[in-house]
Order: structure tokens, then sequence, then C-alpha cells
């Protein structure tokens, strides 16, 4: 199993989700904010020309000289989108690419910034580690963990299969 | 970019361009929507189909000569149709 | 203006793609029809396909079903599956194995419960004499589904059921559409071209739904996997017969709009629909496909034809989480 960028953020976001997508009963086909999310990046992705770049299982949104650029619709869950952008950055250091980590929200909702900075450090990346195991580890458990009701299960992709 | 309100499902789409672009514009319209008179299409669609649509159509027009409208409801329920005369599209039917 | 997510093909004539959408030409002239949005086409008549139109069909996940000239269901072109999961089909082959008759168990008794519903409407309405029957599948259905059984025994109670049912229509239908035996190819009389076509458009519908899943459409609980391609469909589609198909034939039937002088074309040895008795009975039955209610669960408005997803869900969720399988039933819903 490859862990995945979608992956690690899932797992901070939820890990029921995590777990279903991990073993392919993915059901983002179902939602409109997803197809949304899909052409508004596409839109994006043809303003600048060859920016979206794909290594080994991770696509990254833009890369400059002295950042990585993770876009994200919304900032519903900054610490997933963190996590997410910090494992980018590591893949791309363990390929010799050093670089710093920028997130842009689109829509600002639970705080003021739209841009957040963030850069791995010895901690991080041990954490990092740890978190690629622990992701394979859980996705390879026999059954997801149960659904729990949340705010945030209401839009989420997932939201019929968990609660039917 | 981006509208705040996303929860359109149903447009009515009028076009007003320039002979040479005519059926680019009818071409693209009809993978979307229903055609229902001369510079006229209507029909269902996904907020996300909407992006597609016009995010098509930008590459098509000319801003200084065409004008192409669309007008977005909530569904097909929200407003009401009167017809004088026969239609003589028929591809919004259940049955063909 | 119904929906945009189905097209029914009713008269001869070529479909084909055109300019990255469709078009269906005939006599009549040129139809366009969006390809965004079409999720299935039911061909009811001659039409010409060629292997281009299915490549472009394929990547646009759209099924399309073919019926022949007795409304008997021929086939679906399928597109290739875009949702598969490897785990999902080997756990679903292990359902098989260790959880086969609590499965086909839960869809039978979803059957008596939906049919008891729509019939509880008539012995309200004066139908007393439904009494037995209705009685029959409260009390009884339940007790020998509770017992150890085998999968024929279990299909056995299945056609117990449907053949009471069938024979019930006496209480509260015009007498010229009582059915007294189910005649399949073809329909022999009024009542079986009904139940004959709309139990087709149902499968197809059902066959859909599931493609919109992970789940494998060939491993199937009540009925034998080696039934038909799609036996998955042929288990899933069982309880909303009496909900969807049944409910509505008896009320086009009793409210008249269905008749038989004037809707059917009988002949020697076989009845059906005319294309007027067609048109009817198929667009009332697609406007209870897309009717919503308010589902109890997930709190908002769902269509049937999402419940038949939403009972392939739970089926997923019995295999993956164990979660006991508990198909759509009337009776939830207000």
């Amino acid at each position: 199993m490859k862990v995945t960028g979608t992956l690690v953020n899932y797992y901070f976001h939820c890990k029921r989700q995590c777990w279903l997508h991990a073993n392919k009963i993915n059901l983002e086909d179902n939602s409109e904010d997803v197809r949304i999310g899909k052409i508004l990046h596409e839109l994006r992705a043809e303003g600048n020309k060859n920016s979206e770049i794909a290594i080994e299982s991770i696509k990254i949104d833009k890369l400059t000289p002295d950042y990585l650029i993770e876009h994200k619709k919304s900032d519903a869950n900054i610490e997933a989108a963190k996590w997410q952008t910090l494992f980018y950055l590591k893949i791309l250091k363990d390929k010799g690419i050093e670089r710093k980590g920028k997130i842009q929200f689109d829509e600002k909702n639970k705080q003021e910034k739209t841009i957040i900075y963030v850069d791995l450090t010895e901690d991080i990346e041990k954490r990092l580690q740890e978190l690629e195991q622990e992701i394979i580890d859980y996705c390879s458990s026999a059954t997801p963990s149960p659904a729990i009701l949340d705010k945030k299960c209401k839009r989420c992709a997932y939201y019929d299969y968990c609660y039917i | 970019m981006a509208e705040k309100k996303l929860n359109y499902n149903y447009i009515f789409l009028f076009y007003d361009v320039n002979e040479l672009r005519v059926h680019k514009v009818f071409k693209i319209c009809k993978k979307y929507l229903f055609h229902h008179q001369n510079s006229v299409f209507r029909g269902p669609i996904t907020p996300s189909n909407i992006i597609k649509l016009r995010k098509e159509l930008a590459t098509i027009v000319q801003p200084k000569e065409d004008f192409v409208s669309i007008i977005k409801v909530i569904n097909e329920y929200s407003f009401e149709e009167e017809t004088l005369g026969q239609k003589k599209k028929d591809g919004e039917n259940l049955f063909l | 203006m119904m929906g945009r997510s189905t097209k029914y093909l009713m008269s001869m004539g070529e479909l084909k793609r055109k300019d990255h959408s469709l078009v269906f030409r005939n006599d009549k002239g040129n139809t366009y029809i969006p390809i965004e949005g079409i999720k299935e086409i039911y061909c009811l008549n001659e039409v010409s396909l060629n292997t281009k139109l299915f490549q472009f069909l394929s990547k646009a996940g759209v099924t399309v079903h073919f019926f022949d000239y007795h409304h008997q269901y021929c086939g679906t072109f399928y597109p290739k599956e875009q949702l598969v999961s490897g785990k999902l089909t080997v756990m679903q082959a292990q359902a098989y194995m260790n959880k086969r008759m609590d499965i086909a168990k839960a869809i039978v008794q979803g059957i008596a419960g939906n049919i008891h519903q729509v019939l509880y409407h008539y012995y309200k309405h004066d139908r007393k004499d439904l009494k037995p029957f209705l009685d029959w599948l409260r009390k009884d259905v339940p007790v020998y589904l509770a017992k150890d059984l085998d999968s024929k025994q279990v299909l056995f109670i299945e056609g117990e059921i449907w053949r009471k049912f069938y024979t019930s229509f006496s209480s509260f239908l015009p007498a010229d559409f009582v059915m007294n035996k189910r005649v399949r190819r073809p329909p022999d009389n009024p009542m079986n071209a009904l139940v004959s076509l709309g139990n087709s458009i149902l499968y197809s519908k059902t066959v859909s739904q599931i493609y919109q899943t992970h789940l494998n459409q060939t491993i199937s609980f009540l009925h034998e996997p080696s039934e038909s391609r799609f036996s998955l469909s042929l288990d899933l589609c069982e309880v909303f017969k009496p909900i969807i198909v049944f409910r509505t034939i008896f009320e086009n039937v009793n409210n008249r709009k269905l008749q038989v002088e004037k809707h059917f074309e009988r002949k020697l040895n076989y009845c059906l629909l005319n294309k007027q008795g067609k048109e009817i009975f198929l667009s009332s039955l697609e406007e209870r496909f897309n009717s919503v209610f308010q589902h109890p669960v997930l709190k908002r408005k769902v269509s049937y034809k999402t419940a038949i997803k939403l009972d392939a869900y739970k089926l997923i969720k019995l295999i993956v989480e164990n979660k006991p399988f508990v198909p759509f039933s009337v009776k939830e819903l207000k």
C-alpha cells in the first residue's frame, strides 16, 4: 500500500474516510462539492501552465523556487491540510528538493488568514515517518472505525454510506 | 472564479454571437442543455457543470462582439411556462 | 420536462455520437440529447448504434438497456466499471459463504413487509377479505423465516408470498386486470404484460444503481449467483417491486388511466401494451422512481431510485462492517 497526500489528509480529517478510501471504497464521485473542487482546480492549473507536478504517488499543486503551494477550497480542516503539505515536503526533501510549504485557502471561515506557512523540522520528519506506518497499519485493519455523527459529516461524500 | 452561491440547478441560456461562432456555441450548449428554440437552450444542470459550460463558452465567445446571457434558477419547478403555437424540439421528452 | 438522467427510445431510429454529445435520428429529424447528466438509455424499439457511440457512452458511464419486441429485457450495455474494490469483492464472496441465508431472509422479509404495506391501504378502504393474507404476511412469514432454512426453502417462501399476492388482486382490482398466474414469456394477459414490463424496468434501474457502487453484480444471495449476469440486481430489486412496480400498476388501473380496451394489443397467444399504454405506464413509473421522501435516518430528501442505491450501501455495510442488513421498508417513512 502506498500512502498518498489524500490519505494523510483524510487520516486527520476522518479516519473512517481514510480507511474506506484506502480500500478503494471511494465515494468522491457522489459529491458535487468534490466535482466543483476539481473544476476550480483545473481552471487554476490552466491559468499557470505546467503548475501541477506528479511525483511518485503524490500530486503537487504548484512549486516555486521557494515554496510548495497547496490550494484548498476552504479552511475547514487546517490540521489535515498542514500534515498533507508537510508530507509532500518530506517526499520532496527525500528527493533532494527542499522547499517551504504554503497553503492557500479560497474561503476562510474559521480564521483570519488565507495563507498559512509550514516547514519541516526534525521532530515533524520523525512524526511523519511514524505517521506513514500508522496509516498503513490502520488501513490494513479488518474494518474501519464506526461512524461518529459530526457537523462536518453533512457535506461529506461518504455521508450516505456512513449513516444509512 | 467560484461564485458564493452554487445551488442553481436549472438554467436558461440565450446567445447572440457572430455568425462565425454560432455553430461552436451551439455545439457546446447541446452537451449540457436542451435546444429550446433558435439561440436558446435550457435545462437542468449541476452547479459544477455550470462552471464547466461557462469555461468552455469563454474560450469561444469574443467579449467585444458577442453576448451570452445565462439565467439561473433553483430548479425546474421554480418557473412557470406558457406556450403559444407548436414546440418543435422534443429533446426534453422522456420518450423519443 | 421530467428529469434528464433517463431517456426511453420508443421509436425506430439511430442513436449516434455527434460533436461530443448525443443525437437521436429518425424520420422526425434530429433530436439532441445532452451527454452531461444522462445516466441511462432504454431502447424499446429498433435502434441502431455503433462502436464509436459505445466508446463515448463508456467514457461517460452511461448504461444502455435493451428490450425485445415483447418488452422482454435482453441485456445491458455495461461500461467498464469505474468503481472496483478488490477488498470488497473478496469480502462479498466471503459474505456469500457465511451470511448468505441472513441476507436472503432479510430480503424475503422485506418483500413481505412491503406487500403488507401496499395491501393494507386497500384493507383500510373496505377490502376486508384481504385480512387472512395480511395476517399471514405479518405473523406467519416471520415465523417461517426464523427457522433454520436452506436457500431452496427461502426461495419457496418467497414464491408463496408472490403467489398469494397475485391471487389477492381479485379483491381490489377490476375483473379484467385480475391475474391468476404469472406468465412471463410472452405475457398472456394485460396484468402480466404490466408486471413483465414494470419488473424489467426496475431490474434495469437496479443494475444502473449498483453500477454506481463498488458491489460485484454477479455475487447474489437470495438468487443463485449463476442465475444471470447481474444476479445481485435480482436480489436488490425484490423489495422495491411492491412499492414501485405494483403501486404504479394499481394506481393506473384503479384510476382507469390504463384500460384493457384502449391500451393493450391482444394477439392469439400474448398480450402487450400499445404505444399509448407504454407511455402512460412508463412515465408514471419514472415519476415514482424520481419522487422523493424525507429519509428518516439521513434526514434529507431521497428519491426511490436513490433508495435502491442506499440498499446497496447497506449491503456493503453488512459485508464490510457486519451491520445487519435491513432492506428498504415503506413502513419507516411518513
